[in-house]
Formats: C-alpha cells, sequence, structure tokens
C-alpha cells in the first residue's frame, strides 16, 4: 500500500460529465484582476539564497494554510451541507475525502465536511514533529516534499471550491483583492516547485492563466 | 443563503479594525444585510490579517535579502581567506535557516515557567516567565478574553499587540510572542526590572531638574518613535514608563494606542458634564490646586493611584483636553500628557490630580484656569515655561509642529539627544539578579481553586471559529542579530583569532546605533 493508502483505482478527484458553463468564465473575470498590490509575488516565491528547500516549503505551507482557513471560515454561513451537498468546483468537478487512514476508501461528504476533514488532517500533518519539524536541528522526513504536494493539492480544492461556488459572497464581502492575492501567490509558489499536477489545476485552469501565462 | 432575514443584531460587538477606508467600505456595503455580523466581523479581521501578513512577507524577505548584502559587501573587503568568506556566509545561511523554522514553530503557556507576579489588574495579571527551552526571563501579560470581551477592550487589545508588533526600538518595550488559547490571550514581552516612573515618584516625591530632565528627553525619543508609524498612544502616565535594569526609560502598556486614521471614539465622560460647568469657576473645591489640599487628602491620592493604576478605569489625570472632550486629535495630545508628567516630576503631583475622576477631567478642560504653580518647591523659569507650553491649547503646543520645537526648548540645554541611551542613565534602579522583582508590587499569590485548564488546541479552532475577536493574534518575533552574535563561538572555532566576527562586521552597518553596550553582568544574588 503506497504511503497514504490510495490505491490506484481509488480516486478522490472525478471529473463530471456536464458541459461548463460559460457564464461562471465570465463572472470571474469580472473581478478577477483585483489585488492587494502585494509587490513582486513573482520574485517572493524563489527559494532565497543559501535557504534550505524544505524548510522554505515548510513555512510557505503553514502560511497558505492560514490563508486558506481563514478565506474559507468568512463563507461558513454559505457553505453549508444544504447549499453545498458536494465538493464542487463547478460542475464538471466533484472530490471525495479519504485520507487513506480514518477513511480509506474515498466517501461523498458535503462541502463543509470535506474541508473539515481536510483542514484537521493538514492540522495533523503541521503537527507532526516528525513531518513538519519544529526544534532547532530536527530533519525532515526524505518524503517531505510528497506531504507538501498532497497537502497543496489539495488546499487547491478549497480555493477551486470556493471560486465556483462563493465567489460573490467574496465579492460582497469586499474580500476578492484578498482571495486573488493569496491565490495567486498559492499557483505562483505550486509552479516554482512542481507541487501540484496540471490536470488537478483544471477546475480553475482559465483563472490560472491570467497568472501563468504559458 | 438567501434564506437570511437581514436582521441585524442590536449591540453586537462592534469590531473596528485599524483601517478606516476598510470600515468605511464594510459598513457601506450594498449587501450588508445578506450576511450576518459574525460573518462580516470574520471577514474584516481574514482581510487585516492578510494585508498585515504580505506586508510583514515581503518585508521580511527585503530586510533578510539586505542583510545578506551587507554581510558580503563586508566580507570582500575585509582580509579573510576564501574558506573564511564562505564559513561566514554559511553561519548566516544556517541562522536565517534557524529563523525561518522558529517562524512556524507553534508557541504556547506549556513553553513558559510562570514565576512572580508583577502586577495585577481587572483584565488580567503581568508575571514574570522563563522560556523553558532557553531559560531567557520574560514578562507575561495575560488577559482575559471574556473581559475584554464584556468591557469592550477587544479593539485595545488589537491594538497593543499590532503596534508592539510593528514598532521596533528600543525606546519600547519588546513584544517576543503573542498567542492565545481558548482563556486568555498572552503577551511575551521583554522584563523591565526597573520598574515604572510611577513608583520612582511615589518612592522619591520630586525628582531633580537633571533626573526630570534625562528621563522627560527619552520620554520624547520614546513617544516620537510611536509617532513615526502614526500611532497616537493617548494615555501617556508614569505607569507606562518603564526603566530597564541600567535605568533607561521604555514606553509600554498600548492598549489606547490608534493609528491616527482611526474614527475617534471614548468611553469617557459626556461632554455636557465637563462643559456645563466651565463657567462656575468660583464652584467651591473646583479650582483648589493640588498643594493647597488637606496633607491628608493628597496622601489618599497617592494610595489610590496605585490601585487605580491597576484598574478598569485607570487614572485621567495626564489626558489631553481634547481626548477627554473628544474631538479630533492627533500625536499633539501625547505631548500634552508629558508636560503634566514633568510638573509632577518636579512638584510632587499632577497638575490637575483631584480624588474625583470627573472633577480631575474639569479640571483639564478648564486648564487655562486651574493650571497653577506653587511657590514651592523652586523650579527654573525655563521648566516652568516648558510645562506651559506642553498643558495649553493644540495650536500653540510644542510638537505639534515636529518634534525638534520641544528638543530646542532651553531647558533641554546641554542634551545630547543620540547618546540618551548610550549615556548612564540619570537613576539606578537597585536590581539584583535576572528574577529580581523588588522594583514592582508585591502581590500574594492566591492559590484560589484550580480552574480548569484552558483548551489549547487545536490551533486551527484558535485561528478561527468562536475566537474570531482575536483572529490572527499570534506573533513570534526571533531577534536574528542577536542570534548572531552566539556564532561568534563557532567562528572562533573554525577560524584564525584574526578572523572578523559576523557581529563585527555587521555592527558597523546595522548595529552601531541600536546595540546599547551591555553592562557588566551582575552576579545572581
Amino acid at each position: 500500500m503506497s504511503l497514504f493508502g490510495i490505491g490506484r483505482n481509488q480516486r478522490t478527484f472525478r471529473p463530471k460529465k456536464s458541459t461548463p458553463s460559460g457564464s461562471k468564465g465570465a463572472q470571474l473575470r469580472k473581478h478577477i484582476d483585483a489585488t492587494l498590490g502585494s509587490g513582486n509575488l513573482r520574485e517572493a516565491v524563489k527559494l532565497p539564497p543559501g535557504e534550505d528547500l524544505n524548510e522554505w516549503l515548510a513555512v510557505n505551507t503553514v502560511d497558505f494554510f492560514n490563508q486558506v482557513n481563514l478565506l474559507y471560515g468568512t463563507l461558513t454561513e454559505f457553505c453549508t451541507p444544504e447549499n453545498c451537498r458536494t465538493m464542487s468546483a463547478g460542475p464538471k468537478y466533484e472530490y471525495r475525502w479519504a485520507d487513506g487512514v480514518q477513511i480509506k476508501k474515498p466517501i461523498e461528504v458535503s462541502a463543509p465536511k470535506y474541508v473539515e476533514y481536510l483542514m484537521d488532517w493538514i492540522e495533523a500533518q503541521l503537527d507532526d514533529e516528525s513531518i513538519f519539524p519544529q526544534k532547532l536541528g530536527s530533519p525532515f522526513p526524505p518524503n517531505f516534499k510528497e506531504v507538501v504536494k498532497t497537502i497543496f493539492k489539495r488546499l487547491f480544492r478549497v480555493y477551486a471550491h470556493i471560486y465556483h461556488s462563493h465567489f460573490q459572497k467574496i465579492v460582497s464581502l469586499k474580500e476578492e483583492a484578498h482571495l486573488n492575492t493569496c491565490f495567486k501567490h498559492f499557483i505562483l509558489f505550486t509552479c516554482e516547485f512542481g507541487l501540484i499536477d496540471k490536470k488537478e489545476l483544471a477546475p480553475l485552469q482559465e483563472l490560472i492563466e491570467t497568472i501563468i501565462p504559458y | 443563503m438567501d434564506g437570511y432575514d437581514g436582521t441585524v443584531r442590536l449591540g453586537a460587538i462592534n469590531l473596528k479594525h485599524d483601517r478606516a477606508a476598510d470600515f468605511d467600505s464594510a459598513t457601506a456595503a450594498p449587501d450588508v444585510s445578506v450576511s450576518s455580523p459574525v460573518t462580516r466581523q470574520k471577514a474584516a479581521a481574514a482581510k487585516q490579517f492578510i494585508e498585515n501578513h504580505y506586508k510583514n512577507y515581503l518585508q521580511g524577505l527585503q530586510d533578510r535579502k539586505d542583510r545578506r548584502r551587507a554581510l558580503q559587501r563586508k566580507v570582500q573587503e575585509s582580509q579573510v581567506s576564501a574558506e573564511e568568506q564562505e564559513e561566514m556566509m554559511r553561519n548566516l545561511e544556517r541562522r536565517e535557516t534557524e529563523y525561518m523554522r522558529l517562524q512556524r514553530r507553534k508557541i504556547g503557556i506549556d513553553d513558559f515557567e510562570q514565576l512572580t507576579v508583577i502586577g495585577k489588574g481587572a483584565f488580567g495579571e503581568v508575571r514574570l516567565c522563563r522560556a523553558k527551552d532557553t531559560g531567557e526571563i520574560f514578562a507575561m501579560k495575560k488577559l482575559k478574553k471574556s473581559e475584554m470581551l464584556s468591557r469592550g477592550q477587544v479593539e485595545h487589545v488589537r491594538s497593543e499587540r499590532n503596534l508592539l508588533a510593528e514598532v521596533d526600538s528600543r525606546c519600547i518595550v519588546k513584544l517576543h510572542y503573542s498567542f492565545q488559547d481558548s482563556d486568555f490571550l498572552y503577551l511575551i514581552m521583554e522584563y523591565l526590572p526597573g520598574g515604572d516612573i510611577m513608583t520612582l515618584l511615589m518612592r522619591e516625591d520630586i525628582l531633580s531638574e537633571d533626573v526630570a530632565r534625562f528621563y522627560i528627553a527619552e520620554s520624547i525619543l520614546a513617544i516620537h518613535s510611536i509617532h513615526q508609524h502614526n500611532y497616537v498612544h493617548r494615555d501617556i502616565k508614569p505607569d507606562n514608563l518603564i526603566l530597564d535594569k541600567n535605568g533607561h526609560l521604555k514606553l509600554s502598556d498600548f492598549g489606547l494606542c490608534k493609528p491616527l486614521d482611526d474614527k475617534y471614539s471614548s468611553i469617557l465622560l459626556e461632554n455636557d458634564d465637563l462643559t456645563s460647568q466651565e463657567s462656575t469657576s468660583e464652584t467651591e473645591g473646583y479650582s483648589v490646586s493640588p498643594w493647597l489640599m488637606p496633607k491628608e487628602q493628597l496622601q489618599q491620592w497617592k494610595r489610590n493611584r496605585r490601585a487605580l493604576a491597576y484598574s478598569t478605569v485607570g487614572t485621567l489625570d495626564y489626558m489631553a483636553p481634547e481626548v477627554l472632550l473628544k474631538k479630533g486629535y492627533g500625536i499633539e495630545c501625547d505631548w500634552w500628557s508629558l508636560g503634566a508628567i514633568m510638573y509632577e516630576m518636579l512638584i510632587g503631583y499632577p497638575p490637575f490630580c483631584s480624588d474625583d475622576p470627573r472633577m480631575a477631567c474639569r479640571k483639564i478642560v478648564n486648564w487655562k484656569t486651574c493650571l497653577k504653580f506653587p511657590d514651592e518647591p523652586k523650579i527654573s523659569a525655563e521648566a516652568k515655561d516648558l510645562i506651559c507650553r506642553l498643558l495649553c491649547d493644540v495650536d500653540s503646543r510644542l510638537g505639534t509642529r515636529g518634534i525638534e520645537e520641544i528638543k530646542a526648548h532651553p531647558w533641554f540645554k546641554g542634551v545630547q539627544w543620540d547618546m540618551l541611551y548610550e549615556s548612564e542613565a540619570a537613576y539606578k534602579p537597585t536590581v539584583t539578579g535576572d528574577l529580581d522583582t523588588q522594583n514592582f508590587e508585591k502581590f500574594p499569590e492566591v492559590d484560589g481553586p484550580p480552574s480548569v485548564t484552558a483548551t489549547v488546541g487545536p490551533w486551527r479552532k484558535m485561528l478561527t471559529s468562536k475566537d474570531n475577536n482575536f483572529i490572527g493574534y499570534t506573533f513570534k518575533k526571533s531577534d536574528i542579530l542577536k542570534s548572531l552574535e552566539s556564532s561568534d563561538a563557532d567562528i572562533r572555532v573554525n577560524g584564525s583569532s584574526k578572523t572578523p566576527s559576523l557581529i563585527t562586521l555587521l555592527g558597523r552597518i546595522d548595529l552601531q546605533d541600536t546595540i546599547i553596550p551591555e553592562s557588566e553582568q551582575k552576579p545572581e544574588a
């Protein structure tokens, strides 16, 4: 069994067969350019000279986790089991939860439940001294980058759900510049270190292309 | 979602965050009725957290780049071998990596051994504590969340944490960590064993003009350092002026600090009560100057003074009239407070003190009538002139047009402003060892019924959820320059005795104006 218990045929990510809505993209583009003007994020994601790669991955992982936590936390009034029966990212994509330990086979859960499982799982990784060492001098495990990649893949799903399902609420709360800045930083960092497979980024492809032109 | 009935609960906690523009836009949002007050509160806190994060994140990267470039430049200019140069660069890199790891280390109450109580008040307590991993001594300020919420102090708490995290100055008490659990907020701060100016004044009654001049001058630099960051203190008083072990002064307690662009708000006495008495200058007791009060009454005032320092209300004796009247105010209100403190240092009592806080407020608002000087003790004409130029209308108050006009006053003739913190302090507190608390009031250790241990985890729940009032409270400050000092030993072991230490090299660039030479360590008692 693989380290995280995810077998070849047990996918948590399943494309749904339906036509994507054009208006969804139009709505996104309407507010997508707003950011905080946070200086040069493209330079900011680069590994500082002389820095240990794992340390750089670790400190940024914690930051992205905190940001997603806070942004999603402002939407709990709207992201309810009734309104978001599944962890969807638009009409075409749906995520099911499995962590390979407590829940070995992917299960369909509501979006708030999925996020709760996800955030609890990530926090368990961050708190695990054998994965994210906090004491000075303690080494990172050999598979550290793989853990980080899984965390990033799953954090992306929260962004995908927010953009597809709750962006209008983000706008009404005047948070779109903050969301866009955090997401832009997240994507730039992801691409800099190859943390998420391209196909996993498909739900927000249009948005990502505005950040990283190919 | 759309089913929300749009009702806004009256009396809901109104979280005013630091940016007036955000606050305005939040209240002006067209969909205001679509989301609940809790949601809007969470959104405001999340936005501020993210803005602060990117500001600090990008600044941190720039600082790191600057440190590296500075070291490279100095290494090239120095007479060391290529191998030694590489070793020095590797040492800097190792320190930066350690610093980065510290940034994501979770700090909590279990990391500190709690020691003597040195302050106690309505909202909590201040206690000496020792970091378990390093043995370093700090002051731990512990604030009860429920009290913060019930007394409308959330904004004050946030103000203090934000200012301490932002301002890094030798004139300001240093914040090392802040964190929370389910019941308390914690500020882990630099411990200043010299006590505060209030205690000094209670012991000495009056100070000589030389001693007063020294501390007023250091206070000016301290106040200016927060003004430079666009903060107004609004509540400068002797309790907030604290002495380190060498007798140098630092500003502390920023619960009322507000960024300059904040909206005005106050829980102080209403306008009517203050101004309605303005024309009745004949009111008995109204115009009585402090030194004309019965001696017993003054002694009572002093006894009450200490109790007030730890109460919810505190003392209003040093507050500027424009703050009391809830008029617009700016940094000038802090210079008024300094004038009142200077008066007390030289005369022995604040100029507008009274047993009755409301009477004190009336005196302040009617300062033109009430500001008087006794025949004794004698003070110089220059001192009197300076006090009168600080306790006056905003328009003519010194400092309104910049700090230089205060510094230029004749009373400060001979003060070397840029050497104050390097020079010997005018007063040397008695401090015996790192754990000495003799300059603070004694507090009995009341071992009440052991309360249920506060819940520490999970951290994510602390970050959001029910504690959205305290989102973003966690802070860690690692003094990378200080950690560079400890690399001296490493250099010495690996290099020749002629190898310049990192601290020596960096000192030529960054440290000369900031580090106060350490006096010899006093042996433990």
